[in-house]
């Protein structure tokens, strides 16, 4: 097995490690950078920020048409592949990759292709996606792993009825209904985005209120142009069982007996840390009871 | 073009000849899919479409309808066998599972005209059918395209049997006597050009149709990229499992399918590649139930 000592490891190329590892590199240290998917990025690039802008800036234009239907009697095609809705999203994933590997080559930086866990407090195992493994030591260990959607165990998510935040622009085509499940703030991007594009929408959550951490007056004004354009939006529900009922869409019954159904199911409720794979303990780290690793004033694990 | 250096060269060029010139014309016999499973295909991609469309869709085929309902009521997805209508299969398995059972039905060996390749061109479906299946599940590994991956599986080598069809056809017309082993040697060379004019034939989706045009070359740069890779995943972890006991040293080990590119393409690694495998039994009852 090889080994390799720097100064800075930094696991995760996702917007915080990226700006990490080049600070780091101008700071003229030399720098390796762990990511265990194929391409630079990380969930933001791939599978959340960049992609749901994409199908927001197509789910715009479809709104603004049918605002003028009077004049353009605008109708969406009832089988349009949702991959015309994110039509340009390769095009934008290609220059950001190749962006990205520029800057990192400029930088000197290292990329390393694999998936990473502590051996040690100093020490990293990378084992690459043909099963090689390689050791990487340094005293200085960034954690910028991320996060991936919580899948609650009452929402059997499969991919294919049920999704994820990160599966589920990987419908095919735009169902006739959809169900959101949580008030977030990427449950209420997706609902109000397939909203706007025509699909019905429902919202369903415990709260009272979609995006709790803002301002009262922000959500009213949210949940009424989500219900204008001819959403549902579900509070002070409880959901206790999901399931796909082999038929024709998924149900979702809720603790005060009611039941939904669409088409689809969108699982939006919340995201965990990505440290499953880290084996943290080697490093002596340990979990916090919110299942995140605890850090100072200054982002450091020391003495926490 | 298959070499002419091996036995029979002259028949094989002969037959590779006429054929390609057929190709380029346009003017290749493909079979009809039957009328019934182009339009289960098209009404599953119909989001208006409902199931009671579906149940009369595939009872206007007897036969079609029959075998819908020998594999619902099948172990593998009725244990307790008591599924006595359509609409009540659909309702149990789904609009999407109905379909593919449907559409597996109805691409079988009876569909070819291949007098004395019939054994070898059902063990052709069945691997597609396998194909299909497992690129379910490797999509569901790489969490994306699970609902487009089956109907791109199961067709991803339908130029085979139509190509043993074809080069049968071309023989007689030359009256040409060429052996076996020359028919499937026209069957690698021709294969994937031909898949793609069947496949275009029945107007299946763009993207069935870049699976098939680049699955001996899935990182060239097209459309379907990542759903052709998933296909290519499916068929290598299908091609291992149907493994025949008299082929048993020309297939891959476990060792060698793990080790295939396309899993690191996906960025499956190895423990995810070894949870897929997990799923041999629930696949070989669902094949067991629809090949059978």
């Amino acid at each position: 097995m090889s080994t390799a000592t720097y100064d800075i490891i930094v696991i995760g190329s996702g917007p915080a490690g990226q700006k990490a590892a080049v600070q780091a590199a101008k700071l003229n240290k030399h720098v390796a950078l762990i990511e265990r998917d194929r391409d630079l990025g990380g969930s933001c690039v791939y599978r959340g920020t960049i992609p749901s802008k994409t199908l927001r800036e197509n789910a715009l234009r479809v709104k603004n048409m049918r605002m003028n239907a009077a004049i353009a009697n605008f109708k969406l095609a009832e089988d349009l592949e949702l991959a015309t809705l994110i039509d340009r999203l390769d095009e934008v994933l290609t220059a950001h990759d190749v962006y990205m590997r520029k800057q990192m080559t400029r930088n000197n930086i290292d990329i390393i292709h694999g998936r990473a866990k502590f051996t040690s407090s100093t020490e990293v195992e990378v084992c690459s996606v043909r099963g090689e493994a390689r050791t990487l030591t340094s005293h200085h260990i960034i954690i910028a792993t991320g996060s991936y959607p919580r899948a609650p165990d009452n929402v059997p998510v499969d991919h294919e009825h049920i999704f994820d935040s990160d599966s589920i622009l990987s419908m095919m085509y735009l169902p006739k209904s959809l169900m959101v499940m949580g008030g977030g703030v990427i449950a209420s991007e997706y609902a109000s985005i397939f909203q706007a594009l025509g699909v019905h929408v429902t919202m369903i959550d415990r709260y009272p209120q979609p995006l709790g951490f803002l301002d009262t007056d922000l959500t009213k004004t949210f949940v009424n142009a989500f219900e204008e354009m001819g959403g549902t939006w579900v509070g002070n529900t409880k959901v206790t069982t999901v399931h796909w009922n082999g038929f024709d869409g998924v149900e979702c019954k809720c603790e005060d007996g009611s039941v939904y159904k669409a088409d689809k199911l969108l699982c939006a409720a919340g995201r965990l840390a990505n440290v499953d794979d880290l084996c943290i303990e080697n490093a002596g780290l340990t979990l916090n009871d919110r299942g995140l690793i605890s850090v100072n004033a200054d982002l450091r694990t020391d003495g926490v | 073009m298959p070499s002419t250096d091996t036995p029979g060269g002259d028949i094989i060029t002969a037959i590779s000849d006429l054929l390609q010139e057929r190709i380029d014309q346009h003017d290749l016999e493909v079979p009809l899919l039957p009328e019934v499973a182009g339009k289960v295909v098209r009404l599953t991609q119909d989001p208006e479409s409902e199931a009671a469309d579906l149940a009369k869709l595939i009872q206007s085929d007897q036969t079609l309808a029959g075998q819908v309902m020998r594999v619902a009521n099948s172990a593998a997805y009725s244990p307790s066998n008591s599924m006595v209508s359509l609409q009540q299969a659909i309702t149990r398995l789904g609009m999407k599972l109905i379909a593919e059972i449907a559409l597996s039905a109805s691409i079988n060996g009876q569909l070819f005209n291949t007098p004395g390749f019939e054994s070898h061109v059902a063990y052709q479906i069945r691997h597609s059918l396998a194909a299909g299946l497992w690129a379910k599940e490797v999509a569901r590994a790489c969490r994306k395209n699970v609902e487009a991956a089956f109907l791109a599986g199961l067709l991803h080598d339908i130029g085979r049997p139509v190509a043993v069809q074809s080069a049968l056809q071309v023989a007689k017309k030359l009256k040409l006597k060429p052996t076996k082993q020359n028919i499937l040697s026209i069957e690698d060379a021709f294969q994937q050009q031909i898949g793609v004019a069947v496949v275009e034939k029945w107007e299946m989706p763009q993207s069935v149709c870049d699976s098939v045009k680049f699955f001996h070359n899935y990182s060239a740069e097209h459309g379907a990229q990542l759903q052709t890779m998933i296909v290519v995943g499916g068929a290598q972890v299908a091609s291992h499992f149907m493994c025949e006991e008299d082929q048993i040293d020309a297939c891959m080990t476990l060792d060698e399918l793990k080790a295939q590119p396309v899993f690191g393409d996906l960025n499956l690694y190895p423990d995810q590649v070894d949870q897929l495998l997990e799923k041999e039994a629930q696949i070989t009852s669902a094949l067991e139930a629809m090949a059978s």
